[in-house]
């Protein structure tokens, strides 16, 4: 299955959150890649810890293959080439979890015929070989995202099942933003139908995933004096009835993930010595995470009102 | 006030839920088995806030995370209306015979003196059963309407719509049950019903005479828009010579020779009825509640009614109009210094009396009183009598060992249902136990009318001490825990003690919470006295401060100044909302007073020492 992580916003945890859902779907035994889409300025490599590859790869990453530079794009295991301890060594059980990097100093480039066909054969080989490819694009409308919408339509790829997540903070702005990446003109559906999708049948396949929620009923806000945490209830509420309004409710939620200290100051994968041992991660936002993991392949919760 | 609905209510529908979905099914029927009366009841425990008390489920996006945890056992917030969509339907399926008829029958809820009721006598209709599923229909449709807006899918889309349109028929058809059971019994001043209704009256002395008389003429305008009466049940000629006396209200079923309503909707065959043309003072109230329902604010602005339905209400409004006038003037006649109304137990004209009766014509007379005169005064009188009211029922008061006011709660008051009979097997009863719930209600209600602050706290200090008493009255084990209703918990004097829930009692309690959320959702009272107070307060505070900036204070350093801003924005705020919330802007300016006190004492000191 296809998933496409998109966002208005840059800075929405839209990387970072995709990552670690992909880190706990392999964990749940998965086998995934995360293909780095975001040609502006990629930075999986830095969210695995793969220090060769931090701004993108000089060896052949996705861009030059595009490009049709080379028939292969990078590849890299995470299990094996992670430079952090943690993540080294894959857990008993656990699925493949590979890295496709971007090239560094790609940029984003307008699509072409040419362009969309290889993207298209990529994801068609990625599909054989994983059960999840995860292609993280840029923020906002980019090329990059007209470019996928242009080969998911093509008859190859017409079996290939494939979901798009939408990323925002839990703001208003982001809120708004979301919405309009979605609904608005030249949005996600109107290139999608403009691509060839069927419009309906593409808002099935959407969903939205809040990040960098705070709960204002949480334990955690105790430090909060009485009118602080009144305003905050108001202005959550505030929110909720903005995003029923913008078709961002939770009719179209998957999941939110929770403010998290160590996603705020580095944006890394949490892993679950981070959260035991070290005790540095909130167990709350792996379990939405790994939540995530789950909800993304379980039909049920795709199913629309 | 003591009572928290939201919470109870949140804990009701936890329980309504654990007690009725099992193994993903909804179990049907409490203590009495399943009927369409009981079954609806059941299901507007959950309706009921949702739709009337902003316990929003029709807007999966908005609902409070707290409801969906309550309700979890049915799904996620989106599956939850889906489920509720479902339970209705089957509901709508369960009470339409093969020929599409609704069917209103009371079966489970009639009792007899222990001979077997016929197959033919459980299938009468009853009104409790039309006005209930009034209640429920315009729930399940509004509901509906609301829902259809988060909606994209086309199969869920005609649940939905299918839905709509079977909620509609049976509306029409309690509707139309209404106007075929609405009754107007005639008699003489010298029969024995005309003169129980003179001896009610009559509570201060005058000649029979005199007492008709007055009657007569203060329901002058009532008996001239009998007139109008022209479709249904209750239609009278003979109202105007001078020795007649009336009573009108509802029957318990449709009225014997009840002529069919004709209706462009397709609700089935009109059943011929058997019910003596009598008000009964139960249904009546039950009637009249539900009728009201059909023209609310929510009723009107999501348009709720079609134009059918929207003739038929206004047939019914007009017997709503007549009973409530009826009613108000009877509960209070004469000049006076003693009401009928006051004079407990009430009598009817059958000549049974029960402090029960006087409760329902209380809720009566109140909604009388508020449209044509409302003043506090009246009010309070009626709600000295809730007060007693509750005091003879052993709410408020503990009961005697072998007391007889008992029988109100367990079994309650029989009603017979005159004619029943008229089918074969034997006289069916009514039997109405719903006393303590109706008195929280009653009593919201009036505490809701009430102007004066006082009043209304006497009134919401006696719903809080009868919620005490339904408290204790909750079941305590098992699946219904939470629900209603175990009065063996309240009386010792009970022995009797059951497993599974009374939708009939449980559905009045949320009725009662329901009231009381739509109370406090109205902004405090104000009381003038309060509010002067308040604003020579603020003058004084105000006055003080500009005296404070004329003698330059606030060019004093940064932390004087912070302390004059801070002064400057409490004067603010109170100013604003000094009409609104006296109180809290007292509060504001007197602390506002003792800052600026604390500037002068320091400074009184100076002078002093020199």
């Amino acid at each position: 299955m296809l998933i496409f992580a998109a966002s208005d916003k840059g800075g929405t945890g839209r990387s970072v959150t995709s990552s670690n859902m992909l880190y706990r779907s392999a964990l749940q035994g998965t086998d995934v890649c995360y293909l780095d889409f975001d040609f502006g300025s990629p930075t999986a490599g830095a969210i695995f810890n793969i220090d060769s590859v931090v701004h993108g790869t000089r060896r052949g990453g996705l861009h030059e293959y595009l490009d049709g530079a080379l028939a292969e794009p990078q590849r890299i295991e995470v299990w094996t080439e992670s430079d952090r301890p943690s993540l080294r060594n894959r857990p008993p059980g656990a699925g493949r979890l590979v890295l496709l990097p971007g090239s560094i100093g790609g940029g984003e480039f307008p699509t072409s015929r040419e362009l969309v066909e290889r993207c298209a054969r990529l994801f068609l080989r990625l599909e054989e070989e994983f059960d999840l490819s995860l292609i993280d694009l840029s923020a906002g409308r980019s090329y990059a995202t007209q470019m996928v919408l242009a080969a998911t339509a093509m008859p190859e790829l017409r079996s290939v099942r494939s979901r798009w997540l939408v990323f925002h903070r839990w703001t208003r702005q982001h809120v708004l933003a979301a919405s309009g990446l979605v609904y608005g003109t030249r949005g996600i559906l109107d290139a999608g139908a403009r691509a060839g999708h069927d419009r309906d049948d593409m808002m099935n396949r959407l969903r939205f995933v809040r990040t960098a929620v705070v709960d204002p009923d949480s334990p955690e806000l105790e430090g909060l004096q009485p009118a602080q945490l009144a305003w905050l209830r108001e202005c959550n509420q505030d929110l909720l009835e903005l995003a029923s309004n913008n078709r961002v409710g939770r009719t179209m939620l998957l999941g939110s993930v929770p403010l998290d200290p160590v996603l705020q100051w580095r944006e890394q994968l949490i892993s679950d010595n981070d959260v035991y041992a070290r005790r540095i991660a909130n167990l709350e936002t792996v379990e939405a995470f790994s939540a995530l993991a789950k909800l993304i392949v379980d039909d049920a919760a795709w199913e629309m009102l | 006030m003591r009572i928290q609905p939201r919470q109870e209510l949140l804990e009701i529908w936890a329980a309504t839920v654990r007690s009725s979905w099992q193994d993903g099914k909804w179990q049907w029927g409490g203590r009495d088995g399943p009927n369409s009366i009981s079954d609806a009841e059941q299901l507007l425990c959950l309706l009921l806030p949702a739709t009337q008390a902003d316990f929003g489920l029709d807007r999966p996006d908005e609902t409070a995370d707290e409801m969906i945890k309550v309700l979890r056992p049915l799904g996620n917030a989106t599956q939850i209306p889906l489920v509720l969509i479902q339970v209705l339907t089957e509901y709508y399926q369960r009470y339409t015979d093969k020929t599409g008829t609704p069917v209103f029958s009371g079966r489970t809820y009639f009792q007899t003196g222990g001979a077997e009721p016929t197959e033919q006598q459980l299938e009468l209709d009853i009104v409790d059963s039309f006005a209930m599923s009034i209640t429920l229909s315009l729930a399940a449709i509004g509901f509906a309407r609301v829902f259809r807006g988060a909606v994209r899918r086309e199969e869920i889309l005609r649940e939905i719509a299918e839905l709509e349109s079977m909620a509609n028929i049976r509306l029409t058809a309690a509707m139309v049950g209404l106007l075929r059971s609405f009754a107007v019994n005639v008699f003489d001043v010298d029969s024995d019903e005309g003169q129980a209704l003179c001896r009610t009256l009559n509570q201060s002395d005058l000649p029979q005479r005199q007492i008709v008389a007055q009657l007569r003429r203060r329901l002058r305008e009532t008996i001239a828009s009998f007139r109008e009466v022209l479709i249904g049940s209750g239609q009278v000629a003979d109202l105007d010579s001078a020795n007649r006396l009336f009573e009108c209200g509802w029957s318990w079923g449709i009225v014997r020779d009840a002529p069919d309503v004709e209706t462009t909707e397709p609700i089935g065959r009109q059943p011929a009825g058997v019910a003596p043309e009598e008000p009964y003072l139960y249904f009546t109230v039950i009637a009249i509640d539900a009728i009201e329902e059909l023209f609310t604010e929510r009723t009107r602005i999501l348009g709720l009614l079609n134009d059918e339905q929207q003739r038929l209400a206004r047939a019914l409004q007009l017997r709503w109009d007549l009973t409530r006038g009826y009613w108000a003037t009877v509960a209070t006649f004469g000049d006076g210094h003693r009401w009928p109304l006051e004079d407990i137990p009430w009598r009817t004209t059958d000549r049974e009396a029960s402090d029960y009766y006087t409760l329902l014509v209380t809720s009566l007379a109140v909604k009388g009183l508020v449209l044509e005169r409302g003043a506090d005064a009246e009010l309070s009188r009626v709600g000295s009598v809730l007060e007693e009211l509750a005091n003879r029922a052993r709410i408020t008061r503990r009961p005697f060992d072998q007391d007889p006011a008992l029988a109100l709660h367990a079994p309650g008051v029989q009603v017979t249902l005159q004619n029943s009979d008229q089918l074969g097997g034997p006289v069916l009863r009514w039997t109405v136990s719903e006393f303590s719930a109706l008195l929280l209600q009653r009593t919201s209600y009036i505490g809701g009318l009430f102007s004066d602050a006082d009043q209304r706290a006497r009134m919401l200090d006696l719903a809080d001490r009868v919620w005490d008493h339904l408290v204790l009255r909750r079941m305590e084990r098992g699946n219904a825990r939470s629900l209603w209703d175990q009065p063996a918990r309240a009386f010792g004097q009970f022995e009797d003690y059951y497993d599974a829930p009374s939708w009939y009692y449980t559905e009045r309690v949320v009725q009662s919470l329901v009231t009381t959320v739509k109370i406090l959702r109205r902004p405090p009272l104000r009381s003038d006295r309060l509010t002067l107070h308040a604003l020579d307060l603020l003058n004084e505070a105000e006055h003080l401060y500009d005296m404070e900036l004329l003698s330059g204070t606030a060019e004093a350093g940064p932390r004087m100044q912070q302390t004059l801003q801070i002064v400057r924005v409490n004067l603010r705020r109170a100013r604003e909302i000094v009409h609104e919330r006296p109180g809290t802007a007292a509060a504001l300016t007197s602390s506002v007073l003792r800052s600026l006190d604390e500037l002068n004492a320091a400074r009184r000191d100076v002078s002093e020492a020199g």
